[in-house]
């Protein structure tokens, strides 16, 4: 069996390869699951250049999951570079870092959205740098995430001390 | 950005404020207020794409004569939902040690129906299928019924054991997966991996989930289409629109306000209870935090890495699996957990997490050496 052929495009050379059984399926996308590739009967339609789905969350080897440049034309200033993240931590962090009082100017951008990449700009007023600004937003993040998941445990549990019955 | 450290445990003035209004075994509808619109979106497109469950992801066909193709039924096996019930302790196939998957990574289904000779159609349900371990043990069949959730709020406990079909019908069957005719027979083998909604909608834990704010438009975020003469008579008002006062009439338009109220209708799948759904969505996004804040703490000012940083110590050799865990030494460099208290309490998902922890993978990698650790981020 050409295993070989069959294990490499798995995102960590595990996990994708054959079954024993004579013949199978992927009930997902998994096109590195081919069973055309053993010769078996398949119908899985395989388009080229189609990345694969994983892409959208696993870094690859040796990639960084942030990288930034400080600005050489303004001062305080940074360009972050989020690998394998969307919207969902783009305006998070673009939201939180406009409120804080030493950053002058925040903004993200997904410049292609077929890459699961974002930029994010940050300038300070130079009493913290860009990075640290970040990372104070993202503390300051999952410190109200934190709360948020307090709040809820409590109101979960007084929901239920209520009985409340099933009212839905 | 001064939360920091000063908040008690029942919620002061500062902080999101939650109102659960109605809840049943699958939804929950509740309002969100005091926080900001994006980290209440986040939150939601969290919940949808990228928490962890279970889905039959590999089928393999060991006998198929009925009418449908085995890739149409490789599909339909895969949007079974199945119990999510200590998904935690599950490691990502890709993340495993084993060959091709094991235990501690996968879930077997079998099923085996046969019309022998019968003129009735065979129907072929979910409860047909038998969980089993990979050497082909059966996984003790607690073939469970949900009983009718009688307080409407649905737990954990209720669930069946990890990647058993979740079944919630009345009858106790399940979904339909095919049916056979006389003389037809279906003999398969499902391999059920841990995953996430962003790779295949099959592994997401929510149906939809409703999002609102500003039901009377104040904000006026929203133009209205109107044909008449005023949209007002012709727009249906929001059924959120008792929990919040109109615009008084004549009153300037206040361009800069935000919107603080945000109402969601959390619905789920079954395969992992609502307030469980919110839990993980909220844990998500704070590994996806940790993860920001591990990587650039070791990182100087000018964007270079720190060379020999704590953290490679710290990893103590491990090699971990993904390089987003290059585990530097989340807690020992930047003191955050000495920062915030509130982490070392709570311990309920790092204690449960030895997929995470043990594999040295993504989170905690550092076993416990600090609050992040033993939290699991």
């Amino acid at each position: 069996m050409a295993v070989d052929i069959y294990e490499s495009p798995s995102p960590k050379g595990k996990g994708g390869r054959m079954p024993y059984a004579h013949s199978s399926y992927s009930a997902g996308y998994a096109a590195n699951k081919d069973p055309r590739v053993n010769g078996n009967v398949g119908s899985k339609m395989v388009v080229d250049g189609v990345p694969d789905r994983h892409e959208l969350f696993l870094l690859a080897d040796g990639e960084k999951k942030i990288t930034f440049e400080p600005e050489t034309r303004v001062p305080n200033a940074a360009m972050f570079t989020f690998n394998k993240e969307d919207h969902t931590l783009g305006n998070l962090l673009r939201a939180k870092l406009v409120k804080s009082p030493h950053v002058m100017f925040a903004a993200y951008q997904v410049p292609h959205p077929l890459f699961a990449v974002f930029k994010l700009r940050v300038q300070t007023d130079g009493d913290v740098s860009p990075k640290e600004a970040v990372v104070q937003a993202c503390k300051d993040l999952v410190a109200e995430l934190q709360m948020l998941d307090q709040e809820f445990t409590k109101e979960w549990e007084l929901k239920k001390i209520a009985g409340a019955g099933a009212d839905m | 950005m001064d939360f920091n450290t000063e908040y008690g445990v029942d919620g002061e003035d500062t902080g999101p404020r939650v109102t659960i209004r109605r809840t049943n075994e699958t939804t929950i509808d509740f309002m969100l207020s005091s926080t900001s619109l994006s980290l209440a979106n986040s939150l939601r497109r969290t919940m949808l794409a990228e928490i962890p469950t279970i889905a039959v992801d590999l089928v393999e066909i060991e006998a198929n004569t009925s009418v449908l193709a085995d890739e149409f039924l490789a599909h339909r096996l895969g949007l079974i939902p199945l119990s999510t019930r200590n998904v935690e302790d599950m490691i990502y196939t890709r993340d495993c040690t084993c060959e091709e998957f094991c235990d501690n990574c996968a879930v077997i289904l079998r099923l085996h129906a046969a019309n022998r000779n019968s003129d009735e159609n065979v129907k072929v349900f979910a409860k047909d299928l038998f969980a089993e371990t990979v050497s082909g043990q059966p996984i003790q069949d607690a073939r469970y019924q949900r009983n009718g959730a009688v307080d409407g709020l649905s737990s954990s406990e209720e669930l069946p054991p990890r990647g058993q079909p979740v079944i919630m019908d009345p009858k106790g069957n399940g979904s339909l997966i095919c049916q056979l005719r006389r003389g037809q027979e279906l003999r398969v083998r499902c391999i059920a991996k841990k995953g996430i909604a962003k790779e295949h909608a099959k592994w997401a834990p929510t149906a939809a989930i409703g999002f609102e704010y500003d039901p009377h438009n104040k904000l006026r975020h929203t133009t209205l289409w109107y044909e008449g003469t005023n949209a007002k008579e012709e727009w249906p008002e929001s059924k959120n629109k008792d929990w919040e006062e109109p615009a008084p009439d004549g009153e300037a338009f206040r361009y800069d306000s935000e919107p603080t109220q945000f109402y969601v209708n959390l619905e789920g799948t079954g395969v992992m209870p609502p307030d469980q759904i919110l839990h993980a969505g909220i844990k998500t996004l704070q590994q996806k935090l940790a993860t920001v804040i591990q990587q650039l703490s070791t990182t100087t000012d000018s964007g270079h890495e720190l060379n020999g940083a704590a953290g490679d110590a710290g990893m103590g050799g491990m090699s971990p699996p993904d390089p987003a865990a290059n585990g530097t030494a989340y807690g020992n460099q930047t003191a955050y957990g000495g920062q915030t208290p509130a982490y070392a309490q709570q311990t309920a998902y790092g204690g449960q997490t030895p997929g995470y922890g043990g594999a040295g993978s993504a989170y905690g990698g550092m076993g416990g050496a600090t609050p992040y650790g033993r939290s699991g981020y």
